[in-house]
C-alpha cells in the first residue's frame, strides 16, 4: 500500500544521503588543507566531554529542510488520483500509511545529517590533534523531541494544506518558507498596536518556527542549549504541542485527501 | 442474476454543469458493454462515480450487489482514460506495486502481456510512449485476474495490431466469465466486441440494448415517389421514427423499431418503392446522437 | 478451423445471423461433415475477435434449429442425422428471400412482369446449362 511512498522515500534520503556527503567531503577536503598545521593537542569539552545534544542543532535544520521538501507527496498522488485510489484499501489507511512512511523518512534524515556531522567533527578533531570525548547532556532528549517535532508539524501543515489540492505542492512549500518566517518577523515588531500584535501572536500559534526561534539566545558552541520561544512556555509543553498540533494536521490532511473529488 | 455493474439513476453535477443526468445502466457477468458518446457526453464521468473518485449528486452504485468499498477494487481493475502511472517508476516497480497490493496479482499472465505488447520492465514509465503506457496500463489491469474491468478508451494511442489485442484480451475475459465496461471513440472496436452498447448524449443515455438486437430493429425505411414526395406529417409523429430526411423524390425514414409495419404505412401514399434498409453501429450511433433525444427501450439481451 | 468463416461486424445485419448463416451454409456445402466439431465458443469468439455471448446466441438458435448438437463438457458438434437436409432447408429460405428482394427491386425499377420472366428464365439457364453437368 505504501510502496509507491516507500520509493519515493528511498529516492529523497539517498538524494540527501549524497548531498550530504558530498558537503562532508568538501568540508573535510577544506579543513585538511587549511588546519593541518594547527595542533591544538588539548582534549575538547572538559572534563565531561561534548554534549552530543550540542551538535543536533545542525543536524535539526537539515531535517527540518528536508521534512518540509517531502510535504508535499499526498497532493503529488492527485496527479495520478486513478493509482492510489483504487487500490483495495480504505483511502484515510492510504494516506496514514504515506504520512507514516515519511516520518519514517524525517527520522532518517535525522539520523543521516549527524552521522555526516560527527564525521566531520571527528575529522576536525582529528586534524588538529585533539581528543574529543563525548556525553548525553540532559537537554539531549528534549531538544530532539521540539527539533523533530517542530520537523513534523510543519511538514503536516504542508500535507493538510495541499493534500486537497491537485499537484500544487511545491508552491505550498515555498509559501509555507516566507509565510512562516515573516509571521515569526512581525511577532518581534513591538511597533503594532495591541490587536494586531494579537493578532499576530495567535496566528503564529500555528507556526512551528515560533515554538523553537534562536532569535533571542543563542546557546554557546559545545554545550546545548533549547531555544526559545517567543511563547513564554515550558520547552516539554512546546514539544508536546507541535507533536500534537502535527498530529492533528496529520488527521486533518489525510482527511482533506480522503475528500478530494475528480 | 447478481449484476457486476448496476447503476442506478445515477446523476452528476459540477456546479451548474450537469455531466451525467439519471443514468441507468448494468452489466452482467460474462458481458462485454461498450460505452459510447461524443466527448463530453459524461462516459468519464460516469466512470469516475463508478469507482468513487467522484461523489455522485444522486443515484446508486452497485459493485456485484454491494456499495462500494476497498475491498470492491480486489476484484474491479481501472484503465483512466489518460494513463495514470507515476513517470519516474519503472514498469518493474509498477509491477511490483500491484504485487503487494492485490490478492490475486498473476506474475505469470504478467510476463506474458509483457512480452505481447513488447516492453522494457526496466524502463521508467515517463520513457514510454502513449500507446506503450495505455499498455502498461492493460498490462497492470489484467495481470489482476479481476472479475470486472472498467475501461476508459483502454485502446487509445495503440497500433491496429495492438487493438485488436485489446479487444480479444477483453474476449478472453469475457469467455472466462468476467464483465467488461468500456469506453470508446472506434464504434468498430464496440461493434465487434460488445454484445451491449449504451449511447451517451449530453449526460443522458440516448441508446442501450444489445448490438445484435440494435441492428436488428433500427433501420431506414426509404420510399420513392414518381413525383415530388407527399406530406407525411401523421407518419412523422410515430414515436419509432427517430428522424426523417426528405430530398426531391425520396423520403428516408431513420427507424428504432417496427420497420415493416412504417413500411406498410408509406405504401399508403403509393410510392414508386419502398425498401428496407439496414443499419451499421456507425449509422445508428449518428443517428441517435444527432436525432431527438430520446432513450430507446431497452432491447433484450440475447 | 478459423478460416471457414468470416463476418463482417460492420454490416447492418447482426453478426450471431451472420454466423448462423455460414455455419448453416459450410454445413449444406458439405464444408462441415455430419458428426464433425466445431470450434469451442471462446475459441471462435477469439478467432473472428467477436463478442462470446454472440458466438454462444448463434450455436444456441443452431442447436435449436436442428443444425448442431452440443453435449456439456464435449463440445458442439454438426448433427449426425438430419443436419445436412436441414440445413437445406435454412439455405433455401435465405436464398427464396434474396429473390424475392431483387424481383422486388426489378419492379420497382418498372419491369414488366412478362420481361421479368424472361430475364429470370435466362438467368436460371445460364446457371443451369441444360446439357451441362449437374
Amino acid at each position: 500500500m505504501n510502496y509507491i511512498e516507500f520509493l519515493r522515500m528511498r529516492r529523497n534520503i539517498t538524494w540527501l544521503a549524497g548531498v550530504l556527503a558530498a558537503l562532508a567531503l568538501l568540508s573535510m577536503i577544506s579543513i585538511n588543507v587549511n588546519a593541518y598545521k594547527v595542533h591544538v593537542g588539548a582534549d575538547i569539552g572538559g572534563p565531561t566531554g561534548v554534549d552530543v545534544a550540542a551538535l543536533f542543532g545542525l543536524a535539526l535544520g537539515i531535517t527540518l529542510i528536508f521534512a518540509t521538501i517531502v510535504g508535499g507527496t499526498l497532493s503529488r498522488e492527485n496527479e495520478t488520483p486513478e493509482m492510489a485510489r483504487t487500490k483495495p484499501f480504505p483511502r484515510e489507511q492510504i494516506a496514514f500509511s504515506f504520512l507514516l512512511t515519511d516520518l519514517a523518512a524525517i527520522l532518517l534524515a535525522f539520523v543521516i545529517s549527524n552521522a555526516f556531522i560527527f564525521l566531520i567533527f571527528l575529522d576536525f578533531c582529528w586534524v588538529v590533534h585533539v581528543r574529543a570525548s563525548f556525553h548525553v547532556g540532559e537537554e539531549a532528549g528534549l531538544l530532539v523531541t521540539l527539533g523533530l517535532g517542530v520537523a513534523f508539524m510543519w511538514y503536516a501543515l504542508v500535507q493538510a494544506v495541499s493534500s486537497g489540492l491537485r499537484g500544487r505542492g511545491g508552491i505550498t512549500i515555498g509559501l509555507s518558507w516566507a509565510y512562516f518566517t515573516i509571521l515569526l518577523g512581525l511577532s518581534h515588531v513591538t511597533l503594532f498596536p495591541v490587536p494586531l500584535h494579537d493578532l499576530i501572536m495567535a496566528l503564529n500559534l500555528l507556526n512551528p518556527l515560533a515554538y523553537m526561534n534562536s532569535l533571542t539566545t543563542h546557546g554557546d558552541t559545545l554545550s546545548a542549549s533549547i531555544p526559545n520561544s517567543i511563547f513564554t512556555l515550558d520547552p516539554w509543553l512546546r514539544a508536546a504541542i507541535v507533536w500534537l498540533i502535527g498530529i492533528a494536521a496529520g488527521v486533518v490532511a489525510s482527511y482533506n485527501w480522503k475528500r478530494l473529488e475528480f | 442474476m447478481e449484476h457486476s455493474i448496476a447503476i442506478r439513476d445515477l446523476t452528476k453535477r459540477y456546479g451548474n454543469f450537469t455531466a451525467v443526468s439519471g443514468l441507468t445502466l448494468e452489466v452482467e457477468p460474462g458481458s462485454i458493454c461498450g460505452l459510447l458518446g461524443p466527448n463530453g457526453a459524461g462516459k468519464s464521468t460516469t466512470f469516475k462515480c463508478l469507482l468513487g473518485l467522484a461523489r455522485p449528486t444522486s443515484g446508486s452504485i452497485a459493485i456485484e450487489g454491494k456499495p462500494l468499498t476497498p475491498a470492491t477494487f480486489q476484484d474491479l481493475a481501472y484503465v483512466p482514460e489518460k494513463s495514470a502511472l507515476y513517470e519516474n517508476l519503472t514498469l518493474a516497480e509498477h509491477l511490483e506495486y500491484y504485487r503487494r497490493c492485490y490478492a490475486r496479482y498473476d506474475a505469470a499472465r504478467a510476463s506474458e502481456l509483457i512480452d505481447m505488447f513488447k516492453l522494457d520492465r526496466k524502463k521508467k514509465v515517463g520513457k514510454f510512449s502513449k500507446g506503450q503506457r495505455t499498455a502498461v496500463s492493460l498490462i497492470l489491469a489484467f495481470s489482476l485476474r479481476p472479475r470486472i474491468f472498467v475501461l476508459d478508451e483502454p485502446a487509445s494511442g495503440l497500433d491496429p495490431i495492438f487493438q485488436r489485442l485489446v479487444l480479444d484480451l477483453m474476449i478472453e475475459a469475457a469467455a472466462g466469465g468476467a464483465s467488461v465496461l468500456f469506453s470508446s471513440h472506434q464504434i468498430g472496436q464496440v461493434e465487434r466486441a460488445a454484445d451491449r452498447v449504451a449511447i451517451l448524449k449530453n449526460g443522458k443515455l440516448v441508446v442501450d440494448g444489445s448490438v445484435d438486437e440494435l441492428k436488428t430493429t433500427e433501420k431506414i425505411v426509404e420510399a420513392i415517389f414518381a413525383t415530388a414526395a407527399p406530406d407525411i406529417d401523421g407518419l412523422a409523429a410515430d414515436p419509432r421514427i427517430r428522424r426523417i430526411e426528405r430530398s426531391g423524390r425520396i423520403i428516408r425514414a431513420y427507424v428504432s423499431d417496427g420497420s415493416e409495419a412504417i413500411a406498410k404505412r408509406f405504401e399508403e401514399f403509393s410510392p414508386r418503392d419502398v425498401s428496407i434498409m439496414d443499419l451499421g453501429l456507425e449509422d445508428i450511433f449518428l443517428t441517435a446522437v444527432d436525432g431527438r433525444d430520446a432513450t430507446i427501450p431497452h432491447g433484450d439481451l440475447p | 478451423m478459423a478460416a471457414i468463416f468470416t463476418v463482417d461486424p460492420r454490416s447492418g445485419v447482426p453478426l450471431y445471423l451472420q454466423l448462423i448463416e455460414q455455419v448453416k451454409r459450410a454445413v449444406a456445402l458439405g464444408t462441415l461433415a455430419p458428426g464433425e466439431q466445431l470450434p469451442t465458443v471462446k475459441s471462435l469468439a477469439l478467432d473472428l475477435t467477436v463478442n462470446p455471448n454472440t458466438v454462444a446466441r448463434a450455436y444456441r438458435d443452431l442447436e435449436r434449429d436442428g443444425i448442431i448438437e452440443t453435449s456439456p463438457g464435449r463440445g458442439s458438434f454438426v448433427r449426425s442425422n438430419g443436419a445436412p437436409g436441414e440445413a437445406r432447408r435454412a439455405a433455401e429460405d435465405v436464398a427464396v428471400a434474396m429473390l424475392g428482394e431483387a424481383i422486388r427491386q426489378a419492379k420497382a425499377l418498372g419491369l414488366e412482369r412478362m420481361r421479368l420472366e424472361a430475364l429470370l428464365d435466362d438467368l436460371v439457364g445460364r446457371w443451369f446449362p441444360p446439357h451441362g453437368e449437374e
